[in-house]
Parts: C-alpha cells; sequence; structure tokens
C-alpha cells in the first residue's frame, strides 16, 4: 500500500547578490528534506533571481540562467536522491543552443531528470528573448501522474485543463504570484483545483524587479503565495509577506476520493462530465484580439 | 449596467409561483430599474412536481415580455420546460418584450452570444457552468457578461464562490450567478456578481434579490493591453496558443477511476 505522500513548497526571498540565491534555496531545500522528509518539493519560478531579461535586471545574465542539465539541476538531483524525494525545480532561465526557455524540470526520487516543462504561453519580456515551449507534460510518479503549469501557463485556463484531462493528479505551478494579483490568484488557484478535480501546489518567489521598457517605467513585484490545496480546501498556505516553507500530508485515500463519483464532492463531475465533442470553438481565437499579443508585446518593445 | 438577481421562493401551487414572479419582478423593476434581471434554476418550483401546459407558459412568456417592455430590462429566465422529459431551456427577452434567443441545451453550434447596448452577453446553465470549456468558449467569440440561472449549493461554498471569481478572472468577464431560496436547512443559497479582479457582491443567505450597478465599459477596459503590466488579467485571452488545445476536444477522458 502506497503510504500517504508529503509536499512540501518552497518560497524563497531573493537575496541582494543574485549569486546567493543558489546556494540559499540549495540550503532551505536540504534543510526542508532533512526535517520533513518529503515526497515532492516544489520550487518557485525564478527562484535563482530575476531573469536579465526583466525590467532593470541586465546584470542578472549568466547569474540567473543555467543549461540543462547543468550546475543547478545536478545539485538538486544529488539531494532528490539523497532523500529519495520528487523535486520540481521551480524554473530555470534555460540556455539551450542559440535560445532560452523558461523551464521547470522534473528530478525523480532517484535523482534522475525525468522530464522538463518549457513555458508554453511565455508573458511579458520573455516573448522577446524566450522561445516557448510546445507540449503539456505530465510525469508518472509512484503516487500518479503529475502535471507542472509554469507560471503564466497556470493563467491560460487551457494548460490546467489538459494536465488534467491527461489524468494528472497533482499540479504544480512554480509561480512568480505578481503583488497585484494575489487575491484573485488565490481564489484562481482554488478554483483550478475544484474545476479539475486535482491537488495543487504552487509557490512564488519574493522580490521585485523595476526598470525602464523603452519609454516606460515597469515595476513587477512578486509576492509569496504558496498554497497546497485539494479540490475542496486550502490544506496548507504560506506568509505571503516572508520567506516560508509550508507542508501538506496527503494520504491516498483523501487523493483517490476525489477520482469517483462521491457524495461528498462534485468535483469529479466538474470533469467527468466535459463533452468533448462540442468543444472545437476553443481552438478560436479570441474575438476581441487585434492581432497576437506576441507581435503586439515585441513591436511594442523592441530595444 | 444595473443587474438584479432574484431569489425567487420554492412554491408549492403554480397559481402561487406565477403570482410570486410576477409580483417579484415588478417590484424589482419598480425599486432598483435594473438593465438585467437573471432568474434561478427552479423559478418554477419543478422541483415541487408542479406541471406547466404550453398556455402557463405562453401566458408566462406574456408577463415577461410585457415587464420586460414597460420597465425597459433584460429578463433571463433561469430555466423552463414543461415537464421533467423535455430539456431544461433559458431564455433572453429584451427590454423591448422579444425571446431574442432560442435554446440553451449544448448541440454543436449553441455557444451563441448575443448583442445587447451594454455588451455581448451569453446565458451559461448551471450543470454547464462548472465545466470550463463551455464559459470559455463564449468568452473567445466576445461575450462580457455570463449569466447563470445557478441553484442552491449543498455542500463546497468557498470553493464555489472562488470558482465563480476563477471563472471570471480566468476569462476576463462579468458573472452573475443567481440561486433561489430553498426550504432545505442543509443548502446555502447564494447569488454573487463576480468581475476579474473581486467579487462585487455576493447575497446574504435570504435575501431576495441582489442588486449591483456596474461601470459599462468595466470588462471592456480590464481587456484592453496594458503593457505598463500593472493590470495583466488581460493576457489570458490575449495569450492563449489555441493550436496547442487538441487534446481538449479529444473524445478520451481518464479522469474518473
Amino acid at each position: 500500500m502506497v503510504k500517504a505522500m508529503r509536499i512540501v513548497s518552497i518560497q524563497n526571498k531573493w537575496k541582494e547578490n543574485f549569486r546567493d540565491n543558489f546556494e540559499h534555496v540549495l540550503k532551505l531545500t536540504e534543510k526542508a528534506c532533512a526535517e520533513n522528509a518529503p515526497d515532492f518539493v516544489c520550487l518557485p519560478e525564478f527562484f535563482l533571481g530575476p531573469p536579465w531579461f526583466l525590467p532593470g535586471q541586465e546584470m542578472a545574465k549568466g547569474i540567473t540562467d543555467d543549461t540543462i542539465p547543468g550546475k543547478v539541476t545536478n545539485e538538486f538531483s544529488k539531494l532528490a536522491n539523497k532523500y529519495n524525494t520528487y523535486i520540481i525545480c521551480g524554473t530555470i532561465i534555460e540556455k539551450y543552443k542559440d535560445t532560452y526557455f523558461n523551464t521547470s524540470v522534473f528530478i525523480d526520487n532517484q535523482g534522475n531528470i525525468a522530464g522538463k516543462s518549457n513555458k508554453v504561453h511565455t508573458f511579458a519580456g520573455e516573448k522577446i528573448h524566450c522561445s516557448a515551449g510546445d507540449e503539456f507534460k505530465v510525469y508518472p510518479t509512484k503516487f500518479g501522474l503529475a502535471g507542472i503549469a509554469v507560471c503564466s501557463d497556470f493563467w491560460i485556463l487551457e494548460c490546467p485543463r489538459i494536465l488534467s484531462v491527461k489524468g494528472a493528479k497533482i499540479l504544480f505551478v512554480p509561480g512568480g504570484a505578481l503583488k497585484q494579483n494575489v487575491a484573485v490568484n488565490r481564489a484562481v488557484i482554488m478554483a483550478m483545483a475544484y474545476l479539475n478535480n486535482v491537488i495543487i501546489v504552487s509557490t512564488s518567489p519574493l522580490g521585485k524587479a523595476e526598470g525602464m521598457r523603452g519609454d516606460r517605467k515597469v515595476s513587477l513585484e512578486y509576492a509569496g503565495l504558496s498554497m497546497i490545496t485539494s479540490p475542496t480546501e486550502i490544506i496548507a498556505e504560506s506568509n505571503p509577506e516572508k520567506e516560508d516553507v509550508i507542508v501538506a500530508d496527503i494520504s491516498q485515500q483523501y487523493l483517490n476520493s476525489f477520482r469517483k463519483p462521491s457524495e461528498l464532492s462534485n468535483a469529479w463531475k466538474n470533469i467527468s462530465n466535459r463533452n468533448p465533442i462540442n468543444y472545437k470553438d476553443i481552438l478560436l481565437d479570441y474575438a476581441g484580439a487585434t492581432g497576437t499579443v506576441n507581435d503586439e508585446f515585441k513591436n511594442r518593445n523592441s530595444p | 449596467m444595473k443587474i438584479a438577481c432574484l431569489q425567487t421562493s420554492v412554491l408549492k401551487n403554480k397559481q402561487d409561483v406565477l403570482k410570486h414572479i410576477f409580483y417579484a419582478l415588478k417590484e424589482s423593476c419598480e425599486i432598483y430599474s435594473p438593465d438585467f434581471i437573471l432568474l434561478p434554476n427552479n423559478f418554477l418550483s419543478l422541483s415541487q412536481g408542479i406541471v406547466y401546459t404550453k398556455q402557463d407558459v405562453s401566458e408566462l412568456f406574456e408577463m415577461f415580455s410585457s415587464i420586460a417592455k414597460q420597465f425597459k430590462t433584460y429578463i433571463i429566465t433561469g430555466t423552463i420546460n414543461y415537464s421533467n422529459s423535455e430539456p431544461a431551456n433559458a431564455y433572453i427577452i429584451n427590454n423591448e418584450g422579444f425571446v431574442i434567443n432560442g435554446d440553451f441545451v449544448f448541440e454543436e453550434d449553441a455557444y451563441v452570444v448575443f448583442d445587447t447596448e451594454f455588451g455581448k452577453i451569453a446565458v451559461v446553465l448551471e450543470e454547464n457552468f462548472w465545466i470550463v470549456e463551455n464559459t470559455r468558449i463564449f468568452c473567445l467569440k466576445g461575450a462580457e457578461v455570463i449569466f447563470v440561472p445557478g441553484e442552491p449549493w449543498n455542500k463546497e461554498v468557498e470553493v464555489k464562490k472562488a470558482s465563480i471569481w476563477g471563472i471570471s478572472a480566468l476569462n476576463c468577464v462579468l458573472v452573475a450567478y443567481c440561486s433561489y431560496r430553498s426550504k432545505n436547512t442543509a443548502t446555502t443559497t447564494k447569488s454573487i456578481i463576480a468581475s476579474p479582479y473581486e467579487i462585487i457582491k455576493e447575497s446574504e443567505e435570504l435575501e431576495k434579490l441582489l442588486f449591483t450597478e456596474i461601470e459599462n465599459d468595466l470588462i471592456q477596459s480590464i481587456r484592453e493591453p496594458d503593457l505598463s503590466l500593472k493590470k495583466t488579467l488581460w493576457w489570458v485571452l490575449y495569450n492563449r496558443n489555441p493550436k496547442m488545445y487538441h487534446e481538449l476536444i479529444n473524445a478520451n477522458q481518464p479522469v474518473v477511476e
């Protein structure tokens, strides 16, 4: 019988010197593993610090990006192996050939890179500097299938939906929760857990990136918003004001209770009552768009 | 725009039901002058076993038409059927007294949005609302307000509230959800009007009416691309990549074990 799974979600606060973030998060993760013996650890988007393409962060180039595999994944792989835990390695700005991706790496509990999820719906400056992913992946674990929705992928409801339809029982969301969106972000996490009948594990770093983009001052402030949420309740939630680690135990019985018709919850209906044959129009573009956001963003923000 | 959700009572007698609806609608119009009035599922108390004849329904529509015209209001009826064996449909009566939509059974071409002077609107029936693809498709077609003739909830109140807000946020759309007042003490009557950034208003348990006034261009302004990134929810519609969503129209659903 599979034991209850223990999930740890880590939200780190960016250090003033971005070079310190890697060691710091590595230590936070090792401490969380040693203290909690988790089955899963989820790190936030940009846990290494802001990528160089965020406003005013040019100095971060070469510091907050890496290859995959590379020094960052190598160290987290060692931890995964040492503590027999799956690690959803936040996101790393992945240098790949002559391009970059915003990538979350799924490290299995033997320390192997089981796969990586490149952000599909790139956001803001990523549209200029990163390539978009082309797949929504699910990963087998001993607790069932898990999916990764990389930050802004989570906000395009088709992404968590597809991962859930593909059978994911747990969605990991390495996010960067914008401070002005914390309240709505919280509601959206609860909504997606209920409407897709999944456990959601989300986390976000704390930090600020500010600078000029063209003739505009742009400021992005990330608030910690870590949550472990079932279809019917928030199981654990971080303090959004500070660095934090949250832990939740989820029994297999509890997890499976959502996967079959039940008097206790309607969440199973929200996905099993789908009628895909009627959804062809979900392949339409939004009728109000005058062009693609990619074109618009690139045109207005080209250096 | 002014939106009213009329939380009707469940009654046992057909004549009482019709009288109740007429006076509740009329009173709401006289007091609030709403641009839209939304009725809940079961506003005809069909759960009580009442059967309506075609003549009854015809007279009901005449009443709706008369009130809509007199008070210049749209009425979204909630579900109407003659008997349990027929599919339930909801209707929009415009502010000139005409029914402007056909059936809301989800046939292949059923995702139709309707133009009003307040923007494009659509109706999503209760059981369809919790399936995210339905509201999504209406919003892709431009719907700015989604009306949901809803029901009381017997569980999961907090996640359902969050889901109404979440659906509003993830589609950048106004959602008006109207429930009826149930005598079952195990259920919660909750009507909600949600905008992408907040739940604008929610009903108290036994309230007869939920009313609010919203700026006409609220949704248009939230959907306006803001490249300063002070507001970011517009991305939820603009940043899609539809060629990657084919898995949503496949029939395979390995979800319930």
